[in-house]
């Protein structure tokens, strides 16, 4: 089930990159905001089957937010700054992800001061949906994209032509599997099965391991944009792409191997939250490897093979889950090496990718 | 980069920038940041049905969103 949520999605981010690509930022970006807020209202409607339309409706429109925000750094922003914005974008999406449910609860609390019902909480968010789509309209540069100049006609030949230049790169592909690969330990491994390690197999109580857990994610906001800052601020990607994976690595084998309460309490999960940033280096490899017009596309691919990727190894850890002894360290040291693994791929592959960081291409 | 992708005037709404600017045009970074906004509101909302889980669940019967 959840598996083929991945790939639905995956597949979706592709058709997102090539509408960007062909139609520019402010024909979509709009559009997939609009019907974001359209699913809220279907859903403020009440019923169950309003509720599950609404739901399915606002992933559709969701898709070009991660894909519509990193086109529109790399293709009206400084090439320069590029690792920052990305960064930054995911930061804004793990901020989202970890507190934008805090202000919800509040206001639906029946013990709450404010008791507003939850049909009108929708009704709410559909009107700040709208309001977004709105300002993005005026806001966004009115430019039709790179289509008529490099895209051609509408044609299927002209359609997956960009597919072609990307899947054909051997450079996308070691781009988007480094990104998918250190992606996991964090969103499998520590925000997945996590908290249940620590409280079966360190036998830490619940309360201890969920806020240790939460620490992630606020790593995460920390390192995406820090992880980005440094690699524009030094022009190159692969000294902090490898830096950051061989620390998540460290941090991993810590959360794996070393007790909880040996190291300072937090520690071990802020630090794999700010090393996972490096996840989000190979997303400004993948659009600097592949020509300019591709590059909605190729921010779809990466979305692709990174989810591609999840999907890949989220049953596999779960496999590995099942039949074990679930009050010992081993199960989750079988189920987790594979996680592990992957991270040591990573960096093997790492070393494989072009250098396309700006002092790079200043000599080049 | 070749120079005719470098564009260093003010962007306006309306107009087609030529290319890739190589300076931070304050329009251009609004721009990416409402994107970045509705990256935000996507993960707020998506994780909403998760907490009023109590309230769907006496709206809707036992049947929830998974």
């Amino acid at each position: 089930m959840i598996a083929s949520y991945y790939i639905v999605y995956a597949l979706a981010a592709l058709a997102v990159g090539v509408l960007l690509d062909r139609y520019g930022a402010h024909a979509t970006m709009p559009v997939g905001i609009a019907i974001t807020s359209v699913g809220c209202l279907i859903f403020a409607q009440g019923s169950l089957a309003a509720g599950i339309g609404g739901y399915v409706i606002q992933s559709l429109g969701a898709i070009c937010a991660f894909v519509g925000s990193s086109y529109v750094a790399a293709r009206y922003l400084p090439a320069r700054t590029l690792a920052l914005f990305v960064g930054l974008t995911q930061c804004l999406g793990m901020a989202g992800a970890a507190f934008g449910s805090k202000p919800t609860r509040i206001l639906i609390d029946p013990n709450g001061s404010f008791h507003i019902p939850w049909q009108t909480v929708w009704l709410g968010f559909g009107v700040i949906g709208v309001c977004l789509a709105v300002a993005t309209w005026f806001v966004m540069p009115r430019d039709t994209g790179d289509s008529t100049a490099h895209h051609g006609h509408l044609s299927l030949g002209n359609l997956l032509k960009p597919f072609r230049i990307i899947f054909g790169n051997p450079q996308s592909w070691i781009a988007g599997i480094v990104g998918g690969l250190l992606f996991v330990p964090t969103t499998i491994g520590a925000l997945g099965w996590g908290a249940s390690m620590l409280s079966k197999g360190e036998h830490t109580t619940m309360a201890f391991a969920a806020s240790d857990v939460s620490m992630v994610p606020i790593g995460w906001v920390i390192g995406c944009p820090l992880l980005g800052w440094i690699s524009d601020k030094i022009g190159l990607r692969k000294p902090v792409l490898i830096g950051g994976a061989v620390v998540l690595l460290a941090a991993s084998l810590c959360a794996l191997y070393i007790p909880a309460g040996v190291m300072p309490r937090y520690s071990v999960a802020l630090v794999m939250g700010i090393a996972s940033g490096a996840a989000m280096i190979p997303f400004s490899s993948m659009k600097e490897v592949n020509p300019p017009e591709v590059k909605g596309t190729a921010a779809g691919v990466m979305n692709f093979l990174v989810f591609g990727t999840t999907g890949v190894m989220s049953p596999l850890v779960s496999a590995l889950m099942v039949g074990g002894d679930t009050d010992s360290m081993a199960l989750f040291h079988r189920a987790f090496m594979p996680l592990v693994v992957g991270i040591v791929i990573a960096i093997g592959l790492s070393f494989c990718l072009r250098e396309t960081g700006w002092k790079a291409q200043k000599q080049g | 980069m070749s120079a005719s992708q470098t564009s260093n005037t003010a962007p306006l709404p309306g107009s087609a920038p030529a290319g890739q600017p190589q300076t931070i045009q304050p329009l251009y970074v609004l721009a990416w940041f409402l994107c970045a906004l509705f990256y935000f509101y996507q993960y707020a909302i998506r994780s909403a049905p998760g907490i009023m889980q109590d309230e769907l669940t006496q709206a809707w019967g036992n049947s929830h969103l998974g």
